[in-house]
């Protein structure tokens, strides 16, 4: 099986979340080859899983006060924070026929490639289930996929970095204030690359994930189609930038 | 109509937080929310829309019923999971 790579892109969070939605669509038709694409997010983004609250989850004026998008994902999950800087964004998009394993084994088999980037950076990371990679007990990258005409979609983030006093900032973290005791429980359950290795740069990790995730698959460097580009456009306009679709619960 | 609220989070598993309207043994409306994953995703209007008017005491067959019945899966909270949070919303 042949798989298009899209190499690091950047777009706002409408466009990103458009642009996987149209690549499962031409992916489901067979349109398009099997695709792995790396993305980041600028300005930088709080995206919210398919069935939490806005209201519930995000400080949607802390996030206008500071520029940041917010989005609804297609995808379950949790809120994250996309900080342009410090987060490496991919996604995995194929026929279920070509990967014929349950959730969870899927899950793992991806982030699996995941795990294999980290160790050529000397990172042992491993798979929590469900959709967690954690390193030393502490989470490094959250997933979550969707499954929708016969096609798997799969993205998910890699922290290169992490800010948590924005995170807390930008996400409601229950009731409670943003205190130091808040912060320093995080930082015992989040971690990321350059705390463990500040020595590596934001292209060292994302030459490392390329390589991990094209090893042992046949592949060819592409681009969206003039088609995906159209539709992701539409996407943008009718479901990602609504009020009906952010605000959906 | 009484409204009330709560949350759990599964061990191992996700959030899930729902907010209902009920009168009596009578589940009248619910919404769920939470961090966790349901394939397909569409299921779980069909799923909040199916609880109403359910006794208290049926949710978790109810629940089951219609997962089956829609082939739907949910991931990281189970059946009985939703029928505990939403029991203890009553109080």
């Amino acid at each position: 099986m042949k798989w298009r790579i899209i190499p690091l892109e950047t777009h706002d969070a409408f466009m990103n979340m458009a642009i996987d939605e149209a690549i499962s669509e031409t992916v489901a038709s067979g349109e398009s080859l099997p695709t792995i694409r790396f993305y980041r997010w600028k300005p930088s983004a709080v995206s919210i899983g398919y069935f939490q609250s806005l209201e519930g989850e995000v400080n949607v004026e802390e996030c206008k006060a500071r520029g940041i998008d917010v989005v609804r994902r297609r995808t379950g999950g949790g809120a994250v924070y996309h900080d342009h800087d410090n987060e490496i964004t991919y996604s995995v998009i194929l026929p279920e026929s070509a990967m014929t394993l349950g959730i969870t084994e899927s899950y793992h088999e991806i982030c699996g490639w995941i795990i294999k980037g980290l160790a050529q950076l000397g990172i042992e990371a491993e798979f929590k289930p469900i959709n967690d990679v954690i390193t030393g007990g502490k989470k490094i990258s959250g997933n979550a996929q969707t499954r929708r005409g016969r096609v798997i979609l799969q993205h998910g983030t890699i922290l290169y970095g992490v800010d948590l006093h924005t995170m807390f900032t930008v996400l409601k973290v229950s009731a409670e204030k943003i205190s130091d005791k808040m912060i320093a429980a995080a930082e015992e359950r989040v971690t990321s690359v350059n705390r463990i290795k500040p020595e590596l740069s934001y292209e060292d990790v994302l030459n490392a994930l390329i390589a991990s995730f094209i090893d042992g698959k046949e592949t060819e460097e592409g681009i969206l189609s003039e088609h995906e580009k159209k539709r992701a456009e539409e996407l943008v306009k009718e479901r990602y930038q609504s009020a009906a679709w952010n605000s959906l619960r | 109509m009484p409204l009330g609220e709560a949350a759990k989070k599964v061990p191992g598993g996700k959030l899930v937080r729902v907010k209902i309207d009920f009168e009596g043994e009578l589940l009248k409306s619910v919404q769920i929310t939470g961090d966790f994953f349901m394939h397909p995703e569409e299921g779980l209007e069909i799923l909040e829309k199916s609880l109403q008017e359910i006794r208290f005491d049926e949710i978790e067959k109810k629940v089951d019923e219609v997962l089956n019945a829609h082939d739907l899966m949910l991931v990281g909270v189970s059946a009985a999971d939703l029928s505990e949070v939403i029991n203890s919303a009553r109080t």
